[in-house]
């Protein structure tokens, strides 16, 4: 029972998308196949009332019928060469034609003309001009009108011994294909708007995941600027304040652990780092190996540079120290870290087509980078410039000139950690 | 002149009024709307709201007729179903959508229903189930409830036709009233107006939807572009549906290092602004080589450029491939520095190192997602570069074991690098 149904399902399918392609748009495959879906049911009930009414009252049903058929199925043959507008037009017209005629001369005894009411609705839902719709809708009502005047002037031509079964055929006709095109017609629009719904909710999120991830690389405004103009303008910062840590028995640990677990490890410091950072708003540019690079100040300009990175130069010795202590327990290789801080003018945005990342260059970086090189583990080495911001707020040792690489003899100091 | 401006001004005038009409219209068919409702509730409550509008007045314009005329029978009939569709407005007004739904179809099919087998064949009344069968579909979209009104519909159909043939009218109908007439033209027209609007309140809702599709897919492939420019596709895609992501180990990858050899110089003689600008432009030159070679780029580091062949997709070109792009690269810096000398400017000059080794790849860390490589193979890059000579190409041994075929290698002998012992060295001979 269920394959016999399938297979009629899939005859009906064929039938009603005669002469559609895929690339066809929406509206048209929609109209097409509700043409066709119309044309064939009445191809159909035509056949009935011309089976039922063969060899009876000189066959004038059933030539009427069987003729009329045979124009309807000419319908579903101009669908299948694609003469879609010829198709629609030769519908509607050979409608209000058919019916108009037949109630004109059979007169008001088989209600002909109330077939009128659904060809008026059925060519509102195949033609999209608006001038259209109301020619055809207007027609209709004219022939409408004309056949009940005319029921008024004269006696029937033809007289149809059935009348009664016609009359009440003819308004069940009505009703059900009233019924067909208009549940047809909202169903297609529903599965319509929940398709573009459901697309809707699923871009929307694909682009939220997207944009979620790219704020994690790229500050806002640079993300938008490269969205739109596919390149963002680099910026000048005249007071920032960077970090750098270095982990000191890195190489060392690289000689003995594979290097899937010591990418596992930096992994573990370095999301702790981000933590911190994060809870501070500075903005971390990026690892170089095991140096984690960090700076305050940018994207947007603050007056606590200085002092929020020292914060979280004291946090991340202290959760290098932590993890020391848990490894020396545990017997296994402990990290110590040394931070260098400086703070001064650089110039921040992005460089090159690919791979964009958010950097910072100037000298201040470099400066920074010796900053680190010349501390100790364990201690945040400041220079003179940052000092001179966070020397209210924390008690720092000054550690005299010390001489950089390729920067001459600078002011160190190291900040105490204790007090805070 | 004058006749002009009249007219103008009479034009105006008109569209004064049809605009206030619209507003007026408006603010009826959005009677019981508030901003929680789905779409489709706002839809069928517009709906709604339309009809019994104007079925409030074509029966009001019929009460003051009939009561003109003293017909008190037909003055009672209207009167009554003015007061039935003023009540459907009211309980939509009330937020009893759901009974006022049901109120307006069971009260439609009764109401047609009674004229019909009262007045007879000559009312037509029972023509306007026809629209009435056709708003019940629209307006419901349970199939059952939509079937069942559908079904009673067509059941007092046949009931009003059935009873002309064996019942007489009770109630005679006034004299040349017009009702057959007007009843078919309702019927007409109101099918027209249903069908019309549900129509192009759909069409309206899909267009809609289809430019916040587009919108929406633009927008996405935006972001979706930006993100593929920063992260290799596969290690997007894992970061976006887990958080994280798992890092990879390759077996041989070719690491490329470039440094500028005068840059620090340079620093001190141009502004930070212009010295970004200088980078940007040799950068994203080896930024397009990269590409043309299927070579990812993993950063820069200041003046320093990284690359390395081989990753996130496995190839057996690797080596070849890097020192391909490390060729065009210095040919572009020669050019440059040529253009720069003629002109009397800073030129730059880079040392590239190259060397071949296995690597594990992937992001460390919760924030600013990068896809990186770490090993001693990346070290012993950075150090093929350090020892390198500008204008060369300096690979290490197995870089040359890979590229021995088809480049020609100058033998540099044991040279020490930091940290690293003595180690084979040899310059790509173009």
């Amino acid at each position: 029972m269920s394959i016999l149904f399938q297979k009629i399902s899939i005859y009906w399918n064929l039938i009603i998308s005669l002469g559609l392609i895929t690339s066809d748009d929406k509206w048209q495959k929609r109209r097409i196949r509700m043409l066709n879906g119309i044309s064939a049911i009445t191809v159909l009930f035509l056949l009935a009332y011309a089976l039922m009414y063969k060899g009876v009252d000189r066959d004038i049903v059933f030539w009427e019928s069987f003729l009329s058929a045979i124009v309807y199925a000419c319908v579903l043959f101009f669908s299948s060469i694609r003469w879609h507008n010829f198709s629609c037009h030769f519908f509607t017209i050979f409608s209000i034609v058919f019916f108009t005629i037949l109630a004109y001369i059979h007169g008001k005894y088989i209600a002909a003309e109330y077939n009128l009411v659904a060809t008026s609705i059925s060519s509102m839902l195949i033609f999209r001009n608006f001038r259209i719709i109301v020619f055809y809708f207007c027609l209709n009502i004219i022939c409408f009108g004309f056949c009940k005047y005319s029921f008024t002037l004269a006696e029937p031509i033809l007289y149809m011994p059935h009348a009664l079964s016609l009359y009440l055929g003819n308004h069940s006709n009505m009703f059900i294909i009233l019924f067909l095109i208009v549940t047809y017609f909202k169903s297609e629009n529903l599965r319509q708007e929940k398709l573009l719904e459901i697309q809707n909710l699923s871009l929307a999120d694909e682009k939220l995941k997207s944009d979620h991830l790219l704020l994690n690389i790229l500050p806002v405004e640079t993300a938008e600027e490269l969205k739109l103009t596919g390149k963002a303008r680099s910026r000048k910062f005249d007071a920032v304040t960077i970090l750098f840590s270095d982990f000191k028995n890195f190489t060392l640990a690289s000689e003995m652990m594979s290097p899937e677990d010591l990418v596992d490890e930096i992994h573990e410091y370095f999301s702790c780092f981000d933590t911190i950072v994060t809870k501070y708003g500075i903005e971390k540019i990026k690892t170089i190996g095991d140096a984690y690079m960090c700076v305050g100040g940018i994207p947007d300009e603050n007056s606590t540079h200085a002092i929020d990175i020292v914060h979280a130069a004291i946090e991340m010795q202290q959760y290098v120290e932590q993890q020391k202590l848990i490894k020396l327990a545990a017997g296994k290789i402990f990290f110590e870290i040394r931070i260098g801080i400086h703070t001064g003018p650089v110039v921040a945005g992005i460089v090159g087509t690919k791979k964009f990342a958010y950097d910072i260059w100037g000298d201040t970086v470099n400066l920074a980078s010796r900053m680190e090189s010349s501390g100790d583990v364990g201690r945040i080495n400041i220079s003179a410039s940052t000092y001179e911001l966070v020397k209210n707020t924390f008690t720092c040792e000054y550690r005299g000139k010390i001489s950089a690489k390729n920067k001459g003899e600078i002011d160190m100091y190291f900040v105490s950690q204790q007090v805070l | 002149m004058g006749l002009k401006n009249s007219v103008l001004e009479s034009d105006s005038f008109l569209k004064l009024i049809w605009n206030r009409l619209v507003v007026i219209w408006d603010s009826i068919i959005s009677i019981g709307l508030t901003p929680h409702l789905s779409d489709w509730d706002r839809r069928r409550i517009r709906l709604l709201d339309g009809i019994s509008a104007m079925a409030v007045l074509i029966l009001s314009f019929y009460s003051i007729n009939y009561l003109s005329k003293s017909d008190w029978v037909q003055f009672v009939l209207s009167f009554q179903g003015f007061l039935a569709y003023v009540t459907i407005l009211l309980l939509i007004y009330f937020r009893k959508y759901s009974f006022a739904f049901h109120f307006f179809n069971l009260y439609n099919i009764s109401y047609f229903l009674f004229n019909a087998i009262t007045q007879g064949s000559l009312n037509a009344s029972e023509y306007l189930l026809v629209p009435s069968s056709i708003a019940s579909m629209l307006l419901f979209r349970d199939k059952r409830i939509v079937v069942f009104y559908f079904m009673l519909n067509g059941l007092s159909f046949a009931i009003c036709k059935y009873s002309f043939t064996v019942l007489k009218p009770i109630i005679l109908l006034p004299v040349g009233s017009g009702l057959y007439i007007a009843n078919h033209v309702t019927m007409f027209v109101t099918s027209f107006l249903i069908v019309l609007y549900f129509k192009s309140e759909n069409f309206r809702q899909e267009k809609l939807l289809e430019t916040q599709n587009k919108s929406l897919a633009l927008e996405q492939q935006k972001s979706e572009n930006l993100l593929l420019n920063i992260l290799p596709r596969e290690t997007a895609e894992e970061l976006k549906s887990t958080g994280s992501a798992q890092s990879r180990q390759f077996d041989a990858v070719t690491i490329l290092f470039s440094d500028f050899k005068n840059f620090t110089l340079a620093s001190e003689k141009m502004s930070p602004d212009q010295l970004v600008t200088e980078i940007h432009q040799y950068f994203s030159y080896f930024d397009s080589i990269m590409e043309k070679f299927g070579i990812e780029k993993i950063k820069t580091i200041g003046d320093a450029y990284m690359c390395a062949g081989g990753i996130p997709d496995e190839n057996a070109t690797h080596a070849v491939d890097v020192v391909k792009a490390a060729f065009e690269m210095q040919h572009y810096v020669e050019k440059v520095k040529l253009e720069k000398l003629a002109a009397g400017k800073i030129f730059f000059e880079i040392r590239i190192g190259i060397h071949t080794g296995p690597v594990v790849a992937g992001i460390v860390g919760t924030k600013k997602f990068a896809y990186d490589i770490w090993g001693d193979t990346v070290n012993l890059a950075s150090r093929m570069e350090s020892s390198g000579e500008v204008g060369r190409v300096n690979i290490s041994a197995t870089t040359y074991e890979l590229v021995k075929d088809q480049f020609q290698c100058e033998y540099r002998g044991k040279i020490a690098a930091k940290n690293k012992g003595d180690i084979d060295m040899y310059f790509v001979v173009q």
